[in-house]
């Protein structure tokens, strides 16, 4: 985890220095009358800290073991698969109160079962559909959510 | 007398045909998470908390807590009958439970499992019901400062239980403490990290939060392996356990139930934790320490025991003092409060219909489990059998609706998936998720204490060392902290995140 331990410590090095400057804009007030910008400012002083501390132990870490890589992580594992799911969910995040929910569920199913998994055509439509039409009753009929039914449901139905 | 008056209550209110559904849907729920592998309590409660919106607070605390010791008792199913640990706490029965499914006794083993898990029930809400009033009482003399104190304690504890790194963990509370404190600031009206988006001024949802964190995360996990199980197919035969079984369980059971209730109260671990301490205690003091590993009894009856017992204890500090022991009771807490109810010690008082009949639930709770578990084995073997690759858009999909129903917003949504690639980084990268949550729900409170302490104070921090359960408190949270620093204490350590 050396090398690894060095990368995140290092992005959690830049979120401490963001929240310390953040906060420091807030105001800090005094002892007496804390600022709304005063718990925040010491939890990022306090987080460079410890991103400095990880950031040691991993050299160190490195220096005992050296060449361990962070993309190690990922190997051996189907890494394009939790890639794809997210960008899919970001699709649908961005589209489904436009397109709808039946619609929208429905493609992201169909890419889950068919893109991410390998079903047969056939059996990941049905499923796909069946799904969609299912949580739709029972989320926007039966338990009264309201699931956008976007542009396109308002001209198919 | 008054203890017998609030059960009486406790019961007019559990047994009402709406809350002994909740309960009933609540450990139905709880089992089937327990069962599955790869969705805990954390991410079936914060997946169903927007659904319980359309309930009454009662009906919805009462089915969140049936899902919490529900998911206790599911979770050995899975253990036993494919070695893979359905929730993070049944991790150990894999290790006697499993071997005594391959020697043709997953019987008795689910069976004991089931009624230790009852009897250890039972007995953690007696010791709620006995321990939570007078600790209540007392709680409402504690000022500012005193909360300050045990709320650092609680998240101090969490950390050095938790994880094998501390400063790793420690950053995790610093980060929920920060993304706690975003939205407009409660005592001077400014708006923190907004970022000028209106949804940001209430703050980051407590429900994307978690289910981006515990739901989306692990699915993006689960889906770069290929999860294989293997069912152990025997015939599930005699679930009661022999004579010579409960000869063998009935003192690990009992010594279970006692540790697990007040490792239970403590922040931190919990039912995990108690679980390990049950197994290492039992071997310990057996007189066939040969025989754990290798399909001993009593390596099931004592940590089944042990993490359901923990349960009951896990409440006694939120209904009490309003600071949750562990990441369950944390998300309890938002859940409570987003029905506008205040845990601590004037729940009791201004809500007694909460208290008495949440802990009433729980016992009916333990008695419909017993029921449902051991005649609806072969449906939750069934249950194990359905593929991810079926289980994982539908847990997607359920977590879409359900963060999208809470406020109708595609932020949230956003936030959620955000939160989910954090998670699986967090993971990756051996960051825990659960101190992160405990600060972010306490970080407000927090804060809140702090200042009000100082005000009080004229800005000396010497508040929080002269007045005595502060100065515990503080002084307990240091010397965790500096804990590796001292070896005899660091060096025990390692054992916890090795059986983690």
């Amino acid at each position: 985890m050396g090398r690894a331990d060095q990368y995140s410590s290092i992005f959690w090095l830049i979120f401490g220095s963001a929240v310390v400057y953040g906060s420091y804009q807030l105001g800090l007030g005094n002892l007496i009358h804390p600022g709304p910008g005063f718990l925040p400012f010491w939890c990022g002083v306090i987080l460079i800290g410890l991103s400095a501390l990880v950031f040691s132990q991993g050299k160190l870490a490195q220096r005992i073991e050296p060449g361990a890589s962070p993309w190690d992580l990922w190997v051996g594992l189907k890494w394009p698969k939790p890639i794809g799911v997210t960008i899919a969910l970001l699709t649908y995040a961005f589209t489904f109160t436009h397109v709808g929910f039946i619609v929208s569920t429905t493609f992201l199913l169909l890419f889950l079962f068919k893109a991410i998994e390998t079903e047969i055509w056939r059996r990941a439509i049905m499923a796909a559909l069946l799904a969609s039409i299912i949580c739709y009753s029972v989320f926007a009929v039966w338990l009264q959510v309201q699931l956008p039914r976007g542009y396109l449901e308002g001209l198919l139905f | 007398m008054d203890l017998l008056d609030n059960l009486a209550y406790g019961f007019s209110v559990a047994l009402t045909p709406t809350n002994l559904f909740c309960c009933f849907i609540g450990v139905f729920i709880g089992t089937l998470v327990g069962v599955l592998p790869g969705i805990g309590p954390v991410g079936a409660m914060s997946l169903l908390l927007p659904t319980t919106f359309y309930i009454s607070p009662i009906s919805a605390i009462i089915m969140l807590s049936g899902i919490y010791y529900g998911c206790m008792y599911g979770g050995s199913t899975t253990s036993i009958l494919v070695n893979i640990p359905g929730e993070a706490a049944s991790v150990i029965t894999c290790l006697d439970g499993y071997q005594m499914a391959r020697q043709g006794r997953a019987g008795p083993a689910l069976g004991i499992a089931a009624f230790g898990s009852f009897i250890a029930g039972t007995f953690s809400i007696a010791g709620l019901m006995l321990v939570a009033p007078p600790l209540a009482e007392a709680a409402l003399k504690f000022g500012p400062p005193e909360y300050f104190a045990l709320m650092v304690l609680g998240m101090t504890l969490l950390i050095y239980l938790a994880s094998g790194s501390i400063p790793k963990a420690l950053m995790m509370a610093i980060v929920g403490i920060v993304l706690g404190s975003v939205g407009i600031d409660a005592t001077s009206g400014a708006q923190r990290f907004t970022f000028g988006i209106l949804e940001l001024n209430d703050g980051i949802g407590i429900v994307p939060l978690v289910m981006g964190l515990f739901g989306i995360s692990e699915v993006l996990l689960n889906v770069e392996q290929s999860l294989k199980r293997e069912i152990f197919e025997t015939r599930l035969k005699r679930l009661l356990p022999s004579r010579q079984d409960w000869k063998e369980s009935a003192k690990p059971i009992a010594r279970g139930s006692i540790l697990g209730f007040f490792l239970g109260i403590l922040p931190g671990g919990g039912a995990l934790i108690s679980s390990f301490v049950s197994y290492a205690i039992e071997k310990r003091i057996s007189k066939h320490p040969e025989k754990f590993g290798h399909g001993a009894i009593e390596g099931v009856a004592g940590p089944e025991s042990a993490n359901n017992s923990a349960t009951g204890g896990a409440f006694i500090p939120l209904l009490t003092l309003g600071i949750p022991a562990n990441v369950v009771m944390a998300l309890l807490l938002g859940a409570l409060m987003i029905y506008g109810l205040q845990p601590g010690p004037m729940l009791m008082r201004n809500h007694p219909e909460i208290f008495w009949g949440v802990v009433t639930s729980m016992y009916i709770g333990n008695g419909v489990l017993l029921i449902l578990n051991l005649p609806l084995i072969g449906l939750w073997v069934q249950v194990l059998k359905i593929p991810y690759r079926i289980l994982f858009p539908l847990i997607l999909i359920f977590c879409l609706i359900g963060v999208y129903s809470v406020n109708y917003s595609v932020t949230d949504v956003l936030i959620m998936i955000v939160c989910g690639v954090l998670g699986y980084l967090m993971k990756k990268f051996k960051y825990e998720g659960a101190p992160l949550v405990l600060a972010y729900i306490l970080g407000p409170m927090l804060e809140m204490a702090l200042r009000q302490s100082l005000t009080i104070s004229n800005g000396s921090f010497y508040i929080f060392f002269t007045r005595p359960i502060a100065a515990i408190g503080i002084a307990g949270a240091l010397l965790l902290v500096f804990s590796p620093l001292l070896p005899w204490i660091g060096k025990k350590r390692p054992g916890l995140a090795e059986a983690e």
